[in-house]
């Protein structure tokens, strides 16, 4: 039957082909055109639908991308943790004339209170054409029958913006009984005053009076909240550089008085072009007269990560693009950290090329490049004789980036979502040897990047790359290690983000942010809402970062990664090498 | 056995195609006739001059920016109007332009857990790229077949560990693929896409404990015999698909592509260990040109005199490149540093006069 359907498919295309082929001179064809079949898609409370997108044009277009923006509330507020989803969320290609009907419906996690939501769907062909519609649905109570009273149970007067403000809620019916399951909805003036979550959580957004009027069949009741501005202050500033400017730099490390860099890429000066082959060692016992101490070359075309084991005797440095095809990691000796010396390089499994890995213990965690490779975990007590001992891929997509604290390893799997796997927590009874999956959030908007997990406070950072979008940085609420949620998210205008690294201590999550710098954002407290419209940001910093390309338009800032120690902030930039900043607090 | 790599070369290719007015192997002595190569590490094709290889244009196919994507294989279809080109890295994707002005028309993403080269049917309507698998611990990988017309993937048959090739014969009966991890090459119907035989290539090689590592194929015109590159072991083997292995020879130290021109009157092996190119002639001559540049990789023949166009890849401190071979005398005709990584090349004939001029 397979090879009958294919003959027919093969002989139409075959048709097609020669058709086209055989056609002679033909009239200038006019550009492409992509039409949505409706400007709005009403999905009513069903919460799914469909819509044709069609290309009316002259002209084929591809591939064909659905960007789909976050889910806004009657306030304008966008939701965390729900989404609007697309199937196919990519057309490869239409011809012209040609139309794809689009599946719609919603990806929602936890509760949406009552009321109207919209979101708006780009359909994207280059950058030749595009088509919008919005799609609105609606969130019903089915439960407001015999409701008579609402009284909001707080007696608070005054918040501050950011702040995560209960405001827990009583229905009551006719004969008084408290009515328990009753959904509730809420409104605000002004209407971007702040966001409501489905528990009855308000976060400000701006300073100065904010009325929030819940509301439960008929009836309703109101608070009002003097908000005042979250009062952050400080600012970065410059203490000293270690400069690179033949390679791009990429991931560092410091550890002691040194601080290792690895390098990416091809980067071009005069008429040649460096590659990542190196890993950068610096002295910098004095931060302001950083002084490079040696450089290690190897065989690849990027050294995108380098990790120090905890006890500082020992490094591995990643292999991208080498020459013999092996790739995989190098071991190093740091018994003088100035000049780490090559135990061993281990290539078994890691041929596609290893991205980045961590250090826990004897244990290394490495991320292997491709679709269908994953995790590896290597044993490396003998650091002479490495040795593969546990593997994990998530079925789809592929992983990019990996960290590992008490027990569970952070799995930053692209397409695939975050995944996180007992690695000798004991939730689950999983080990290195045998990595077992605890939980997965599948839906951050894909191209999950990096993560970084703050057991105290019960939060993960989860990075999104993607230069369309942009990408944004995720909340995820890990309270239950086995049922992550998205609760809030952080964004920067324009640009995406890279790697993350958090201040423990005070609260402060440091970004790296390509082009737009390094960004110091407060993340004390409960956590809800959109970061960036809460005053949470203490200073996003673009510092004169030299010249380069980078692969983005800016010539200057482009930083990568930050490592806060001994009480600075180490920003590697691609075009500076590493920046030494005081933080802001 | 015996053989000299050069046994079948008087066959002649059939003509391909409806329109041979339109196909590409028009000769590259028009000033507009292009080369397209692949910047595995820069993540672009390069656009250049077939006749002095001066570069014209380039395009990004920089999916992420911040990752390596790895453009690998391209191929020009029939008629000259698109051309396909594969990302091997993050989720392996093929992307289809049309020549005219270099445009991105299409763009699939690829059920597999790699991919490297492309190859097109005869016909131009199918598209078949390996599923390169090397990290995979010899686990069985997949070809995906993909309709060129929609870029709709018609099939992904499991064939083995680790192919890099999926070449269709002449007639596009036959689709030879060669096993980088199983030292076999696999027929598969080029109708419908299922197997039609299997032969080991194992032990081949000088050191049997190594294997050899097949990695492309190049078919005669007569439809049933090509050569498979034998990377591991030096060398090269002559497969009949009806009846196996033939004949094998180990003429130079790791050998990528191989290419045969239409009438059969050259084949051109790069050879990435010694970075040479040896061409073989009918008469069972050979000769050996050595590439001033890292790794030779990618082959395409074309033209008439015959021009060889070889890449090379660099390697970790020098770039990569295209040199062009004069395949009568041997002569170096250019050559040109292009890229990082410098993989695969196509020729494109002069059927496209509007190129955007987006370089210095």
């Amino acid at each position: 039957m397979l090879a009958r359907r294919l003959h027919i498919a093969l002989a139409a295309a075959t048709l097609l082909a020669v058709v086209s082929s055989c056609s002679g001179p033909s009239e200038p064809l006019t550009p492409p055109h992509l039409e949505f079949s409706t400007p709005e898609l009403d999905l009513g409370t069903l919460h799914e639908g469909q819509i044709d997108i069609r290309n009316t044009g002259g002209q084929a277009v591809g591939p064909v991308e659905f960007v789909v923006t976050l889910i806004r509330d009657a306030n304008g507020a966008t939701v965390p943790g729900s989404q609007v989803v697309i199937d196919p969320a990519e057309l490869p290609t239409l011809n012209p004339g040609d139309a794809r009907t689009l599946g719609v419906w919603l990806s929602v996690s936890g509760s949406l209170l009552p009321g109207e939501y919209d979101a708006a769907i780009t359909a994207r062909g280059g950058s030749e054409t595009s088509a919008q519609t919005a799609v609105r649905f609606l969130v019903l109570s089915d439960a407001e029958a015999g409701v008579a009273h609402i009284d909001i149970l707080s007696t608070q007067t005054d918040a501050r913006m950011g702040d995560v403000v209960a405001l827990p809620v009583e229905v009551r019916g006719a004969d008084g009984s408290v009515l328990q399951g009753v959904p509730v909805s809420w409104s605000l003036d002004p209407a971007d005053a702040g966001y409501v979550g489905s528990s009855g959580q308000f976060v400000a957004y701006d300073s100065g009076m904010a009325t929030l009027v819940a509301r439960a069949g008929l009836a309703s009741d109101t608070i009002r909240l003097e908000v005042r501005d979250r009062g952050l202050e400080g600012t970065f500033s410059l203490v000293g550089r270690a400069e690179e400017s033949d390679r791009y730099t990429a991931d560092l490390w410091l550890h002691g008085t040194v601080a290792y860099a690895g390098t990416w890429g091809g980067r071009p000066v005069g008429a040649l072009i460096n590659r990542g082959n190196t890993l950068n060692v610096w002295d910098i016992s004095d931060p302001a007269a950083a002084e490079q101490v040696s450089s290690l070359e190897i065989d690849a075309r990027t050294v995108n990560d380098v990790k120090i084991r905890a006890d500082g005797t020992l490094a591995l440095i990643t292999h991208e693009g080498s020459s013999d095809g092996g790739n995989g990691v190098t071991l190093l000796d740091l018994a003088n950290p100035q000049a780490p010396a090559v135990i061993s390089r281990f290539t078994e499994e890691l041929q596609s090329g290893v991205h980045n890995v961590w250090i826990d213990g004897d244990y290394a965690y490495l991320v292997v490049d491709g679709v269908g490779n994953g995790l590896r975990i290597l044993d490396i007590s003998e650091p002479a004789v490495p040795n593969v001992v546990g593997r994990y891929w998530a079925g789809s997509s592929f992983l990019h980036d990996v960290y590992v604290r008490d027990g569970l390893a952070f799995l930053s799997h692209w397409n695939a979502g975050l995944v996180i796997l007992d690695v000798g927590n004991g939730i689950v009874g999983g080990t290195p040897e045998a990595p077992i999956e605890v939980s997965r959030l599948a839906d951050l908007g894909g191209q999950t990047h990096n993560a970084w997990y703050w057991p105290e406070a019960g939060y993960v950072f989860v990075g999104e790359e993607d230069f369309g979008t942009p990408g944004i940085m995720h909340v995820v609420d890990l309270r239950n290690v086995r049922e992550p949620l998205e609760v809030a998210t952080y964004s920067v205008e324009g640009q995406t983000p890279h790697n993350f690294w958090l201040d423990e201590a005070t609260g402060t999550l440091y970004l790296a942010w390509y082009a737009q710098g390094v960004r110091a954002l407060d993340v004390t407290g409960d956590l809800l809402g959109e970061l960036d419209r809460q005053g949470r940001e203490i200073q996003g910093l673009r510092y004169s970062g030299g010249f380069g390309s980078c692969n983005r338009p800016s010539q200057d800032t482009c930083a990568w990664a930050p490592q806060l120690h001994n009480g600075l902030l180490w920003v590697s930039d691609m075009n500076r090498g590493l920046v030494a900043l005081q933080p802001p607090r | 056995m015996a053989w000299r790599p050069v046994a079948f070369l008087p066959l002649a290719l059939a003509a391909l195609g409806a329109c041979a007015d339109t196909s590409p192997d028009t000769g590259p002595d028009t000033a507009s006739d292009r080369l397209l190569v692949t910047s595995g590490f820069t993540d672009q094709i390069f656009v250049l001059d077939a006749g002095t290889g001066q570069v014209l244009d380039s395009l990004a196919l920089d999916r992420r920016p911040g990752e390596r994507d790895e453009p690998h294989g391209i191929a020009v279809s029939g008629d000259g109007r698109h051309f396909y080109a594969t990302l091997a890295h993050g989720e392996p994707s093929l992307w289809k332009y049309e020549t005219e002005g270099l445009r991105l028309v299409g763009r699939v993403t690829l059920p597999t857990y790699g991919a490297s080269r492309v190859r097109l049917s005869p016909d131009g309507s199918v598209a078949a790229v390996p599923d390169y698998w090397l990290s995979g611990g010899g686990e069985v990988s997949r070809i995906a077949f993909v309709r060129t017309h929609d870029l709709t993937v018609l099939a992904t048959p499991e064939v083995c560990p680790a192919p890099h090739d999926a070449a269709f014969s002449a007639d596009g009966r036959w689709i030879a693929v060669p096993c980088a991890l199983s030292d076999e090459v696999v027929l598969l119907d080029g109708s419908d896409f299922s197997e039609r035989a299997r032969y080991s290539l194992a032990g081949l090689g000088p050191d049997a404990a190594t294997g050899v590592r097949p990695l492309n194929a190049a078919w005669a015109d007569d439809g049933e015999h090509f050569i498979v590159t034998l990377h591991r072991g030096g060398g090269l083997a002559r497969v009949s698909a009806t009846q196996g292995v033939t004949g094998w020879s180990f003429p130079a130290d790791r050998p990528v592509q191989v290419a045969v021109n239409r009438t059969s009157s050259v084949m051109a092996t790069a050879n990435r260990g010694e970075g040479t190119v040896t061409l073989s002639y009918p008469d069972s001559s050979m000769r050996t040109v050595a590439i001033e540049g890292a790794h030779p990789h990618g082959v395409a023949l074309a033209g008439d005199p015959v021009v060889a166009y070889v890449t090379f890849e660099g390697d970790t401190k020098t770039l990569g490149g295209v040199v062009a071979i004069d395949v009568t005398s041997g002569d170096i005709l250019w050559r040109t540093e292009v890229g990082v990584f410098t993989l695969g090349v196509a020729y494109l004939p002069a059927v496209s006069s509007r190129f955007r001029a987006n370089l210095p």
